[in-house]
């Protein structure tokens, strides 16, 4: 039986309690402080894009790309774009001879670009003697 | 003589707007921040050991074709097969493979086999586009 100044919370019986400690609000500080380094976080930690007009293929390549580097952007309907600029494979061999040689080139083609384009980019970038062809990836 | 007593207010800046605030930014960058970081995996030249029929290893020839079949040193294997017919092949390390594409077929197709010929170990791969190689 409930005696005055006591609740029943759900079977437990408790005491009313008049301590002034008790009936103060719980703090908040300690969330905020946590909400605070989340924000931080998220804000250092996360990119809201990544900078590629492509979606590479997936794969459990772990080297980070170094920077630095020639990119030949390759999308998926085929276009290659080399500086911004829309390319022929071939001109690699015939104008940018200069531009490629000794050189590290990464490859950032769609996941779903036709393979051959690569195959093909890595013939002509081989031809003009590039130092190492690399192809960008994501994590799978 | 009257003194002015001016009460110095006790009330605290409260700071629930700013936690508000603070709240939707952290709704913010949760949804749009995108923790995908790139990645790069080498790829072989062209005249180099992989592509290169005279080395003293017979390279190894995986074909894709346009049909998603797999063909390796003429036979048919699918995605899932492969893996276990370069087992069974045991190639050395430094075997060479030369990774044949019809026209048509998605680079990620490639990119899944080189991922499993480099998990055996096989890391002298070289991509090109099967009408060359035949």
């Amino acid at each position: 039986m409930l005696k005055p100044g006591q609740k029943n919370f759900g079977g437990f019986v408790g005491r009313k309690t008049t301590s002034s400690r008790e009936r103060r609000p719980e703090s908040t500080v300690p969330m905020i402080n946590i909400v605070f380094l989340l924000l931080l976080y998220f804000m250092i930690a996360g990119k809201l894009h990544i900078d590629l007009e492509v979606t590479p293929p997936t794969s459990a390549a772990s080297t980070p790309p170094s920077g630095n580097l020639l990119n030949i952007a390759i999308t998926n309907t085929g276009a290659v774009q080399y500086r911004g600029d829309e390319i022929a494979i071939p001109q690699i061999e015939l104008e940018l001879q200069s531009d490629f040689k000794d050189q590290v080139v990464q490859i950032s083609a769609d996941g779903q670009a036709d393979a051959v384009l690569v195959a093909q980019a890595v013939a002509s970038l081989s031809k003009v003697g590039v130092k190492q062809i690399t192809l960008l990836t994501l994590k799978r | 003589m009257i003194t002015l007593v001016r009460k110095r207010s006790s009330a605290k800046l409260s700071l629930t707007p700013l936690i508000d605030v603070v709240f939707i930014l952290l709704i913010f960058f949760m949804l749009e921040s995108d923790f995908l970081r790139p990645y790069v995996m080498d790829l072989a030249q062209q005249g180099g050991g992989a592509s290169n029929a005279t080395t003293k290893n017979t390279p190894i020839l995986i074909e894709l074709h346009d049909d998603q079949s797999i063909w390796m040193n003429k036979s048919k294997h699918s995605m899932e097969s492969i893996e276990n017919a370069i087992l069974e092949l045991n190639p050395g390390v430094d075997s060479p493979v030369v990774l044949a594409s019809d026209p048509g077929v998605p680079l990620q197709s490639a990119v899944t086999i080189i991922d499993i010929l480099q998990r055996r170990g096989l890391l002298n791969i070289a991509l090109t586009e099967a009408e060359r190689f035949n």
